[in-house]
């Protein structure tokens, strides 16, 4: 058996019915979330961080040459 | 939304499945929209923050758990984003000093959209409400959000909410008058 609804929320709740957006915020708003959704989706994917680690890497070898070119022997 | 179709709809939005995300798009835009265009009285900050609610919503799907109950999480992700914004308003006011007018009495950005006069006065009293007392009448009576679920999203008891939802509905009977008394019309 349904509760009974109570009539003042009856009110409440045929009074304020949802709006929606205008269709260009919509579309914006779900253009941001896709890019969103892209970007992450790679950022979690192995080849991204094997890509990532890599260029790390050789960022760090690159700044030991630099210093071992300047401070070295 | 079913229990079994939204258990399916988390599992897809765990794996990144941009249908789901379109599905939940469809069915949630309008009313999270709703609820925050009515919490802060302007749409062009609803439109902010609701952005931000479906941003929010595409970095951690991954995490949601299984048994996510998908409306209150968006909820409590709108109404926390709502809370901060509102929190930087009053720091802002308060650092602008007297340079400011006194803040205008809240108004709901559909009264003048409403369909006939008993909305457009409901839509007051509904604007009228202190925000603490306007959000639970919002969640539990327009989005008839489950009472435990609602108590979630506001960081309440359910015997809290219960109450606060109770005083609330008294409030809305003294703004609106014979029209709560009588909602169709006098006896």
């Amino acid at each position: 058996m349904t509760e009974p609804v109570d009539p003042l929320d009856a009110l409440v709740r045929a009074a304020l019915p949802p709006h929606d957006q205008p269709a260009a915020q919509i579309a914006a708003t779900r253009e941001a979330w896709r890019a969103e959704l892209r970007h992450h989706h790679r950022a979690r994917s192995w080849r991204y961080r094997l890509e990532a680690g890599a260029m790390m890497t050789a960022a760090a070898a690159q700044l030991v040459w630099v210093v071992g070119s300047l401070f070295g022997g | 939304m079913d229990a079994v179709v939204e258990r399916e709809l988390v599992a897809r939005l765990r794996r990144g499945d941009a249908g789901a995300f379109d599905e939940i798009y469809a069915w949630m835009r309008p009313r999270l929209w709703s609820f925050l265009a009515r919490m802060t009285g302007r749409r062009d900050v609803a439109d902010d923050l609701a952005q931000e609610v479906w941003l929010r919503l595409a970095r951690n799907a991954h995490k949601l758990a299984d048994d996510t109950r998908l409306p209150a999480w968006l909820f409590t992700v709108a109404r926390n984003l709502y809370v901060s914004q509102w929190r930087s308003a009053q720091a802002a006011r308060a650092l602008a000093g007297e340079l400011l007018p006194p803040e205008a009495v809240a108004a709901s950005p559909f009264e003048a959209a409403a369909e006939s006069q008993t909305a457009a006065r409901v839509e007051r009293a509904i604007a009228g409400l202190p925000p603490s007392y306007r959000e639970i009448v919002l969640l539990c009576t327009v989005e008839g959000l489950a009472p435990r679920d609602a108590a979630a999203v506001l960081g309440l008891t359910s015997e809290a909410a219960r109450q606060r939802l109770s005083r609330a509905r008294a409030m809305i009977e003294a703004a609106l008058g014979d029209l709560a008394r009588y909602p169709g019309g006098e006896p």
